[in-house]
């Protein structure tokens, strides 16, 4: 539906089953020219953003090998370490789009949108790379913390998809619906929308990979647990990993007897966040 | 044919190269109009995370060795003392709304800068607390992040749409349990002594049966517990919390910082320090109530940056 005295078009289911159907401004219309409202209803609205995706690919970035402790982890071990090692690399390079300021865009890794810090590489005993992506004026990067488990971690290639997205164009020329059969494109609302460019849907077929719409670290006991928006987690801390007091060393002698105390891995009931799966076709 | 507008089985579906780009069987994720965002990169809104210090008291590892000096009566009697700030168990989280998000928005197109204002003043088990992602740029949030991971201490941030339809920002700190409390105010004893042998410094006469030399020690904490785990000895300055005695019999007992616990045996030539006697004259533990001056401060504070849009993916 569209309201000539607002320019306003949109599609939408109607929120209610009442009002005159050709008025723009009765409820069952109200999508039209109340959006902030009625979010929920609109499938379509001139005013809307449709996350149009600038850029997109993939790119195998290589996470160093971390090499492990040799022994099983414990406190007062010199190395294990929760920031032991630092890897940053550019995923994508944006200045021939010369954007002004850091996009808004999303990393994907293990078929998933990556939150802040997800775990990427992992191995069972405590060691893995934590990667987060961010972006700059002209590139788009990951940073990647690691740590140290017991056995060592292999230097492993991630695959990370990417999806930049640019502000909505402005509108142009008059039409609202625009269909050109040469180039099988369709256009709507004033330039606003067209067929042939790449928008992020919630999409139930295709490739879609799960975003996070809620908590995705859950943290107990002094030890986090992620969870991917697929529902994998991945807790690091091993829970042979035992708090103890050593008696120490007199003389040089280690008087042995450490006392041994509870397990310091994660032990609560957190749980996987909601998510949506979208794609950008 | 490739590009097509499709009505098909009541799906209308628009299709290029074989893309369907829209269809009434799936929906845009939409972003609402710049005037609802909450922050923007050239002018995001703030907020301060003030994640608190740990929940601490103090332990003490004391050592001991005492050496029957061969054919005299006397005796060389070593003790040194090691004091640590023991953080405790503690689950903290805190949870505010940030904005009501408007009507039927559940997804918010966030990035987020990080900078933390104020680091911890101490290291933790030995190694700095460092900040965990990276800082001073533009992260695309979803979820949480882990902002600092120690052995036994993390601190997490996570920014959503909660289900009352709130934009809310939830803060979580989490400390390790400790290790086992075993009573007595005794935490281990060395291999191949007994609780009375610890310290034994031998009586007139023949020399111990089991040699003439006795190591151990225990550890003690602070006296606010009395059941369950200990402290995380989180932290402990060689400068100012370490003691180091060597004596021998008979020397008198002057502790020159701040306190400590002491076990001794009791033996006919031995001057017991007033104050540190059981009642039984034998066993010394504790007499004078050991303490640590905590100056440590375990607290961060965050400032973070948000340029947000609300917007709907469903």
């Amino acid at each position: 539906m569209n309201d000539p005295d607002t320019n306003a078009f949109a599609v939408f289911d109607e929120p209610v089953l009442a009002g005159d159907p050709f008025d723009p401004n009765s409820t069952r219309n109200a999508p039209l020219n109340d959006l902030a409202h009625n979010l929920a209803a609109t499938r379509f609205n001139v005013d809307l953003d449709y996350l149009e995706v600038l850029s997109s690919g993939t790119k195998t970035i290589t996470h160093p090998a971390v090499a492990g402790l040799g022994a099983a982890v414990a406190m007062f071990a010199a190395k294990y370490a929760t920031n032991a090692s630092s890897d940053d690399q550019q995923l994508v390079d944006l200045t021939a789009f010369g954007l002004g300021e850091a996009p808004f865009a999303i990393a994907i890794a293990l078929g998933v949108a990556t939150s802040p810090g997800m775990p990427v590489v992992t191995n069972t005993d405590g060691g893995a790379w934590y990667a987060t992506a961010y972006s700059r004026s002209g590139e788009l990067r990951v940073g990647a913390k690691a740590t140290i488990g017991a056995s060592n971690l292999a230097a492993t290639g991630m695959t990370y998809g990417w999806l930049v997205f640019k502000a909505p164009p402005a509108t142009s020329g008059a039409l609202l619906l625009d269909w050109d059969p040469a180039a099988g494109a369709l256009t709507l609302a004033k330039g606003k929308w067209r067929s042939d460019r790449q928008y992020l849907l919630v999409a139930p077929d295709g490739s879609p990979f799960g975003f996070a719409m809620g908590r995705t670290i859950d943290l107990n006991n002094g030890a986090p647990k992620s969870w991917r928006p697929d529902g994998t987690s991945y807790a690091p801390v091993p829970s042979t990993l035992k708090s103890f007091l050593p008696f120490g060393t007199y003389g040089g002698s280690d008087l042995g007897g450490e006392t041994t105390g509870a397990a310091m891995s994660y032990g609560g009931s957190g749980s996987a966040p909601t998510a949506v799966l979208v794609q950008a076709p | 044919m490739t590009d097509q507008l499709s009505f098909e089985g009541g799906v209308f579906k628009v299709i290029q190269g074989g893309r369907t780009v829209m269809g009434s069987d799936r929906r845009h994720v939409t972003l609402l109009p710049s005037a609802n965002d909450f922050g923007t990169i050239a002018a995001p809104q703030n907020i301060v995370l003030n994640y608190p210090d740990v929940t601490k008291g103090w332990l003490y590892n004391w050592r001991a060795r005492s050496v029957r000096n061969p054919g005299l009566p006397g005796y060389s009697l070593g003790e040194i003392g090691d004091g640590y700030i023991a953080a405790y168990a503690q689950e903290w989280s805190d949870t505010a709304v940030l904005a009501a998000a408007p009507a039927g928005c559940n997804f918010f197109a966030a990035r987020v800068r990080i900078s933390r204002t104020g680091a911890p003043s101490n290291t933790w088990i030995g190694n700095t607390i460092l900040v965990k992602p990276p800082t001073g740029e533009w992260i695309p949030f979803s979820g949480s992040v882990l902002l600092e991971e120690m052995l036994g201490l993390c601190r997490a941030f996570s920014l959503y749409i909660d289900g009352s339809g709130n934009l809310v920002r939830h803060m979580q700190q989490s400390v390790s349990v400790g290790p086992a409390y075993t009573g007595n105010n005794v935490i281990g004893w060395a291999a191949g002594h007994s609780n009375a042998s610890l310290g034994y410094l031998g009586a007139t006469g023949a020399p111990a049966a089991d040699g003439n030399q006795h190591d151990g020690g225990e550890w003690t904490y602070d006296g606010t517990v009395t059941t369950g785990p200990v402290g995380l000895p989180i932290f402990t300055d060689p400068a100012t919390m370490h003691t180091n005695y060597t004596y021998s019999v008979n020397d008198p007992f002057t502790p020159s910082w701040g306190g400590y616990c002491r076990r001794i045996s009791g033996d006919a030539r031995e001057t017991i320090p007033a104050g540190l006697t059981d009642g039984s004259g034998n066993i010394v533990v504790g007499g004078a109530a050991a303490s640590v001056t905590d100056h440590t401060n375990y607290a961060s504070t965050y400032s973070i940056d948000i340029a947000g849009k609300f917007g709907r993916a469903a």
